[in-house]
């Protein structure tokens, strides 16, 4: 069943990889704004082995794992401290309230002024783009945990540490992995906007620079290589690392929903 | 031990509500250790209430409950409840870990070799041996609540607070189940408090069995249940007792 979907899936990539090289040998548009398939993928390769792309790749993904990480460290404590108290709940539902609705593109100019252009300015663009879902997700979490697992962790006299570690996480757990989900999906657009619109820092500026850079020249391979190489991380990391993690927990429970 | 728990003069309020209107009124009794004690009663009647205010879940307007003599405040791995929903589990752990969970939490045994071997003593003894890596989620509504029993027993409780386990089983995983319980309590010797809206049940399983009537929730009246034991549910004797109770 699995397999057959994942047949099926390469089948259509083929297909639609097919139709671009025949739209190609077609001659209908001219190969410098429509290049051959087979040019963008020898381009790929020689740029990840031989170019500068695996280290763009990398200073790329250095920056989201660095603000995923810190987001989830705020969200975890931003929702734990509206937990335990009305006071702080409310602060915090005032500013998701306010943040959440605001596209992190839209604060480039200001943090352009307050940071200027460098690795800070794109962390807290990405940071204010994941931080509010994730929040709202963690705090639709722990509200959702049923009321029963407490009172059982009270019964036998867990204590509050206890309960958070033992009872509150895992019973949150697939309220933390959809954060996850839609904090990745989040970061990796607002990263790519922030990259191309900050430019490159001591040579580096991660993949969305590496495909502006090569617009100015011209370099459509190059473009496409780029944009080949975001489709592949993404699908990596859903159909691998979140799927993996799903699988070995909140489905095995029969928690997802 | 007549006197093993008292329950003095117990009073609460709706919680959710202006109206004054008692849940709980003027209930008082005693329960012997190693007592099966019945607390039957309509839905309303506040028997649920009354078992939480006893586990300590909640705290009672006026009177309340002492145990050897000592006011009993708040709630304490002495005094466990069983739950009627089937998630009182947790769902991450396989059915060894949820009991395991229970002997972690009291600290009992050395080392965890020691702790598996008891979770599966008590995993065999509610006739459950072979789902200890299964998670809850893959185990019918009765098997969850024997593993509940299980964890439960685990703990090693001075009383057990029932709060109608078995309401949400068919009839026949019921008496299945109510005969392992009578089992497991003539072994272990436990205090048992169990709550429920059966009559049948609560003759089954009870020596003693409190019926409580609603609005407001007050004790009519309470009865020995002094059948033998094991308890013919076809007996006469069965079908008397079930009609007077039905008359009170």
């Amino acid at each position: 069943m699995k397999n057959n979907k994942l047949l099926q899936r390469i089948f259509w990539i083929i297909l639609l990889a097919l139709i671009w090289q025949i739209v190609f040998w077609s001659g209908r548009f001219s190969p410098l704004v429509f290049p051959s398939l087979l040019e963008i993928s020898a381009t790929l390769i020689d740029s990840l082995f031989n170019g500068d792309l695996t280290q763009q790749l990398l200073f790329s993904l250095s920056i989201i794992f660095q603000s995923l990480f810190i987001s989830l460290l705020l969200a975890l404590f931003f929702s734990l401290a509206a937990h335990y108290s009305e006071v702080v709940a409310s602060l915090i539902d005032t500013l998701v309230a306010v943040a959440h609705p605001l596209p992190g593109i839209a604060l480039m100019p200001l943090v352009l002024i307050w940071f200027g252009a460098g690795r800070q300015a794109i962390l807290f663009i990405i940071i204010h783009s994941v931080l509010w879902p994730m929040v709202l997700n963690l705090r639709t979490g722990f509200s959702s945990i049923p009321e029963i697992y407490n009172l059982v962790g009270e019964n036998y006299g867990l204590n509050r540490l206890q309960i958070l570690i033992q009872i509150m996480a895992p019973a949150s757990l697939p309220y933390l992995l959809a954060g996850l989900k839609i904090g990745w999906a989040r970061a990796w657009r607002a990263l790519i906007s922030a990259e191309m619109l900050f430019g490159a820092v001591n040579s580096s500026g991660g993949l969305g620079w590496y495909i502006f850079q090569k617009r100015v020249f011209f370099d459509l391979p190059g473009v496409f290589s780029g944009i080949i190489l975001i489709i592949i991380i993404g699908i990596l990391v859903e159909d691998f690392i979140f799927n993996k993690i799903e699988k070995k927990t909140i489905k095995k429970w029969g928690m997802k929903s | 031990m007549k006197d093993y728990l008292h329950i003095k003069n117990i009073y609460k309020n709706y919680e959710r509500s202006d109206e004054g209107k008692m849940v709980l009124e003027n209930i008082n009794f005693l329960i012997d250790k190693s007592e099966f004690v019945a607390i039957l009663g309509p839905s309303g009647c506040g028997k649920t209430t009354l078992l939480k205010i006893i586990g300590g879940f909640l705290e009672s307007e006026k009177g309340a409950v002492y145990k050897n003599g000592e006011k009993v405040t708040g709630t304490s791995p002495d005094r466990i409840m069983v739950f009627q929903e089937f998630r009182q589990l947790f769902p991450w752990k396989t059915v060894l870990d949820n009991v395991i969970f229970a002997l972690k939490a009291k600290n009992i045994a050395k080392n965890s070799a020691e702790r598996e071997k008891i979770a599966r003593y008590y995993l065999k003894k509610v006739e459950l041996p072979n789902v200890c890596d299964y998670y809850p989620d893959q185990l019918s509504g009765g098997m969850k609540q024997r593993v509940a029993l299980a964890r439960t027993l685990a703990a090693d409780p001075e009383i057990m607070l029932m709060d109608e386990p078995f309401g949400s089983l068919d009839s026949q995983t019921r008496s299945t189940l109510q005969n392992l319980l009578i089992d497991i309590w003539q072994e272990a010797q436990k205090t048992i408090l169990f709550v429920t809206h059966d009559i049948k049940e609560a003759i089954v399983l009870a020596d003693r069995i409190i019926v409580m009537e609603k609005n407001p929730g007050r004790i009519k009246k309470i009865i020995n249940n002094n059948l033998e034991r094991p308890r013919n549910r076809m007996s006469p004797e069965f079908a008397q007792l079930y009609e007077t109770i039905s008359g009170v």
